[in-house]
């Protein structure tokens, strides 16, 4: 038993790790206590609704959520903020909550005796009351209706940091007007539509994304089809860690005249359609081992390395269940090198083995070659006699100072200048960078064959006559 | 961790070694023409020119970068003998 004691503590590190995650994505449902006797209640307590995008309200017992005569009320669930978005009036019974749905049937606040709610998306269920009505925690409910139509809330949330994803959750939650819902579908400018579109910060500026990059990048479009409150999500590619930004645009049809403005390319003239318009950003991260393995350094390791001290408090607190246990961190911790901890190594290597004779006397040749000391270019005197050749003693000195020398000739060549697209640069910024990369190349195509052996002819291989 | 372990293990284990071989602090004097230092000055000198011609810079640069990879070559072909790519 003591040799799988630390599978077990691993067990527990995971449970304790995991449990707050999933309590975190759930709900609760309580019904109100009755006076007249015992509760009937089929499934109550908290239920996990990861996956959840709507909850449905209904006062009849047929198992569907249409029909049979009852109250349907469909209202958005954001599983990831965990909210519920209804309509909702004043708590009249101690403690719980009232909703207001629209239909025939009643109310859950009067006496109606059966009630059920339903969440559908890619997880569905229910929980039924034989009690006149139920309450939701109201944490999770919105504060406050909206008094006029507009974009709620958007997922993920402005500022906010997601682990990076090719299957990133993104959505919207809109309200719309009773009112102007009715209004608009009389005059055929419904139903609504709700955009949203991704794009990494990297691709454009935040503040102005030009259309050209706009149309890189999918527009997942969704149409409103109910007046209240609508949720909408789908996934989207948030695979490369960095800034994204979100723009969300709630618009209705356009009238007849937008519509010929718009084809005739007016259309900011055309634009009276959009209801509401956000544009947000959120940050995606690698998890723990994914920002390692691309930085391979953080604070925590840098402290593991820095004192053994600290560096055992940290592993203690990363690895052990109980103190933090991080098991990305822990396995990070193990298996992935610090880049200041491989860099001291490879310089003690090199100042230690490396510097051994025999092979030290090359390594002290590539020490010297690549120190970026400099010397002063030295001063090259000539000394000639002056008139006939053995009738005089006179002598005359010319020196060339090889430093002034090249800094006038520097000086020369980089004064040569050209303009291109407003700009004025001289030689060396106009040449450095493709001289540089004709070297580069070359220097790297140059120790390939030199890997490959083809400068090495015992290693070249026969040429073989084609057949 | 693991790795960095493994890393000051091999090492320690190369120096422990071979630490019976003399350390060379700089190359050797022969024919009184100092090597060390007459291979600093000119190099020294190249730098200086290289701070007025950047191709010259460049291409220094790059003799050294493929001069490290020849030695670091030849120190595996010294231990792997034969099997050194």
């Amino acid at each position: 038993m003591r040799k799988h004691a630390w599978k077990l503590s691993v067990l527990a590190g995971i449970i304790s790790f995991a449990l707050p995650a999933l309590a975190s994505a759930s709900v609760l449902f309580t019904w109100p206590s009755y006076s007249g006797g015992s509760a009937s209640i089929n499934t109550d307590g908290t239920y996990n609704l990861t996956g959840v995008s709507d909850i449905i309200l209904e006062n009849d017992q047929s198992g569907s959520t249409s029909g049979g005569g009852g109250i349907d009320g469909t209202f958005p669930y954001d599983n990831l903020n965990n909210t519920l978005y209804a309509n909702y009036g004043a708590t009249t019974t101690s403690g719980w909550v009232c909703f207001t749905v629209s239909g025939a049937g009643g109310s859950p606040c009067g006496t109606d005796p059966t009630w059920r709610v339903y969440w559908s998306g890619s997880v569905s269920g229910y929980a039924s009351s034989s009690l006149p009505g139920f309450k939701i925690s109201t944490t999770t409910i919105a504060s406050s209706t909206p008094t006029h139509t507009e974009i709620v809330s958007v997922t993920p949330v402005n500022g906010s940091t997601i682990a990076t994803s090719t299957t990133a959750t993104i959505g919207a939650i809109v309200w719309v007007d009773p009112n102007q819902w009715t209004q608009d579908l009389s005059n055929n400018l419904g139903p609504y539509t709700l955009t949203i579109q991704v794009i990494p910060a990297t691709a454009a500026q935040v503040a102005a994304v030009p259309s050209a990059v706009q149309s890189l990048y999918p527009k997942y479009t969704f149409t409103v089809e109910n007046a209240g409150y609508s949720y909408f999500s789908t996934t989207t590619d948030a695979s490369d860690p960095g800034t994204y930004q979100m723009q969300t645009e709630f618009t209705k049809s356009q009238t007849w005249y937008g519509q010929i403005f718009n084809f005739l390319s007016f259309g900011t003239v055309s634009g009276g359609n959009i209801l509401d318009a956000t544009s947000t950003s959120f940050n995606a991260n690698r998890s723990l081992i994914g920002t390692l393995l691309s930085a391979s350094t953080t604070a925590m390791i840098q402290q593991l390395f820095a004192s053994s001290t600290a560096s055992f408090a940290t592993l203690s607190n990363e690895c052990i269940p109980g103190l933090g246990f991080d098991i990305g961190g822990c396995f990070a911790l193990i298996f992935i090198p610090d880049t200041n901890a491989l860099g001291a190594w490879l310089s003690l290597f090199k100042n230690q083995f490396l510097s051994y004779a025999p092979w030290g006397y090359a390594t002290r040749f590539i020490t010297i070659l690549t120190t970026s000391a400099t010397s002063s270019s030295p001063v090259i005197s000539l000394t000639f006699p002056v008139g006939s050749y053995g009738h005089t003693t006179d002598t005359n000195t010319f020196s060339i100072n090889m430093d002034s020398s090249m800094q006038a000739g520097s000086a020369l060549l980089n004064g040569v200048t050209s303009t291109w697209n407003g700009n004025t640069q001289n030689i060396q910024q106009i040449l450095e960078g493709p001289i540089d990369t004709i070297i580069g190349i070359t220097l790297l195509i140059y120790i390939a064959m030199d890997i490959m052996g083809t400068f090495d002819k015992e290693r070249r291989r026969p040429k073989e006559k084609l057949r | 961790m693991i790795w960095t372990y493994l890393f000051v293990f091999v090492s320690s284990f190369l120096n422990g070694v071979f630490s019976f071989l003399p350390t060379v602090t700089s190359l050797p004097t022969i024919f009184g023409i100092d090597l060390d230092a007459q291979l600093t000055g000119a190099v020294g000198v190249l730098n200086d020119i290289g701070t007025y011609y950047w191709p010259i810079r460049d291409l220094f640069i790059a003799v050294g970068f493929f001069l490290t990879y020849k030695v670091l070559m030849l120190v595996l072909k010294l231990f792997l003998g034969s099997r050194a790519p």
